[in-house]
């Protein structure tokens, strides 16, 4: 992924296959029926543009269409552009059974996440019996900066990215003071490796989270996790949560160390 | 770049944008990471074309690129779109409850899938405890040849359409005609039971069972289970309990994804 601020390393781009990209995540994340016209609205696409493409993605059957709406929708075989595989990637399938014993051992809801636009997207979600917090799944999208993982992910870029970011942030939440949140996150990683949030999500809900260190995927990968805030007061959460999620952390990151198979 | 108001260059970009959809699809169960050279390869291109592309994928996160390499992984936007189709589709909302109280019933892992080019893609999937490890998960495609989640797909299609499949087994050199008599065998056994079965292609210690659904739109989906073979007097008893429970679960689909289908009438169950 490219940082914001940072140019692609390779120049040449396709355009119509970053258009076909773009018109294929316009239905992401609900995929509810959109017309040609609704798509070119939501890509800012010119109309007739949006219509080759669709006849094209209808045709591939990644699209289907829909005569009683005149819309058109996600197929099921757009599953099988990387989702299959990704389901079954390394980092995913080490780190699920230590992240479901965790979540059984502590009674929490924990996510490995990694971040598209302006949201983290969890990729995996475990959660203990009893876990009442958050609602979310594999899939869901937690705004970056209200989310601890966010707030890790952006803690952990180089400084041209993290102020670029910084800027793009402030400008899509023109209303929030965003600076003194994410300083303290900053510092938070730096002086104990984690950062705690408290009620940014949800009312009631702390949250905790760290960077995840992974060869392949370096500063793409957050681990977080979700405690109800009358069993985890933000003292305990820093005290006691955080240093049992940095150990899952570096287990986790033991178990992904390249043994030279790549 | 290239120029679509030229009809050539159009018909140009509708193949870039084929070719570079089809890089996502190169990579299967295991690959984490795959070199540009080895995706020009799968991809039959050229190393400078497949770059382009690859560029392309990744800069709308569909690719994610390991530092210091020139190696690609899948990236979080194939997650995000997958979920979309998974999240809205009625036909696995109406499969997922019923799978798992199959896999639970019979210790088993069990499949919802549907037709993808030659392959049988997995929509839904469900695993008891204790059931064989390694069953493919929802994105992940399941060869239609010698499979038994393919024969059950291809015993509903139209005399036209089986014919050109046998047709094409029997080309095959090697193994082709024995391919075909097994997809005889198999719709001899979905004419009996409504229910037919394979051994699993890698792991020949377990069996494969598969039976067509008919949904209401006339898209024909295909419930499958696997289990460890018994052996023996257990074998026989397996396949019976099975083969009757996967034909009443084909059934119960069917009939559950009619009322999801009427519920929401102006979306199509897939």
């Amino acid at each position: 992924m490219v940082f914001p601020g940072q140019s692609s390393e390779a120049g040449g781009t396709v355009r119509v296959l970053a258009r076909g990209l773009t018109l294929i995540k316009a239905f992401c994340p609900r995929n509810l029926p959109l017309t040609n016209g609704e798509l070119a609205v939501a890509t800012g696409l010119p109309r007739p543009t949006i219509s080759r493409i669709t006849a094209t993605l209808t045709r591939l059957r990644y699209l289907e269409y829909l005569p009683e709406s005149a819309g058109y929708r996600l197929g099921v075989a757009a599953l099988a552009l990387g989702f299959g595989a990704l389901s079954g990637l390394d980092v995913r399938l080490r780190a699920r059974a230590r992240m479901q014993r965790f979540a059984d051992s502590e009674d929490l809801l924990v996510v490995l996440a990694t971040r598209d636009g302006m949201a983290m997207v969890c990729h995996e979600v475990c959660r203990g019996r009893g876990a009442l917090t958050i609602r979310v799944g594999v899939g869901s999208r937690l705004l970056l900066p209200h989310s601890a993982m966010g707030r890790a992910w952006i803690a952990s870029l180089p400084s041209h990215a993290h102020r670029a970011l910084m800027e793009e942030l402030q400008a899509r939440f023109p209303q929030e003071q965003l600076g003194g949140v994410m300083d303290e996150a900053a510092a938070q990683i730096q002086s104990l490796g984690f950062c705690v949030t408290v009620s940014s999500l949800e009312p009631d809900v702390n949250s905790v989270a760290t960077p995840l260190g992974y060869a392949l995927a370096p500063r793409e990968y957050v681990l977080g996790c979700s405690v109800p805030a009358f069993r985890y007061p933000p003292e305990r959460c820093r005290q006691e949560l955080g240093p049992r999620l940095l150990k899952l952390r570096y287990e986790i990151e033991r178990e992904l160390q390249p043994t030279g198979g790549h | 770049m290239l120029d679509e108001a030229q009809p050539a260059a159009a018909a140009g970009a509708v193949d870039s944008l084929q070719r570079g959809l089809e890089a996502l699809r190169c990579f299967g169960p295991g690959d984490d990471a795959l070199e540009v050279t080895e995706l020009a390869w799968r991809l039959g291109l050229s190393r400078p074309t497949a770059r382009r592309l690859i560029d392309t994928l990744e800069q709308h996160g569909f690719l994610l690129r390991v530092p210091g390499t020139d190696r690609f992984g899948l990236h979080v936007a194939c997650l995000i779109v997958g979920q979309a189709v998974l999240g809205s589709s009625l036909l696995v909302k109406a499969a997922r409850p019923l799978l798992q109280q199959f896999a639970e019933r019979f210790s088993v892992n069990v499949v919802a899938c549907v037709q993808e080019r030659s392959d049988m893609l997995v929509i839904a999937q469900a695993t008891a405890q204790g059931a064989p490890s390694g069953s493919p998960c929802a994105g992940m495609r399941v060869p239609l040849a010698g499979t038994a989640l393919g024969h059950a797909w291809l015993w509903m299609q139209p005399a036209q359409v089986q014919a050109d499949w046998l047709a094409n087994l029997r080309s095959e050199s090697g193994t082709g005609v024995s391919q075909a008599a097994r997809v005889y065998r198999a719709f001899q056994e979905l004419e009996e039971r409504g229910v037919c079965q394979a051994p699993d292609a890698s792991r020949r210690e377990l069996t494969c069972f598969g039976s067509p659904v008919l949904l209401p739109d006339g898209v024909v989906a295909v419930v499958g289970c696997t289990r460890a073979d018994g052996g023996g007097r257990d074998r026989v008893r397996l396949e019976r309990d099975c083969s009757a429970g996967l034909a009443e679960l084909a059934s119960d689909m069917r009939a559950e994804a009619g009322r999801q289908r009427a519920r929401r009438s102006s979306v199509s169950p897939c």
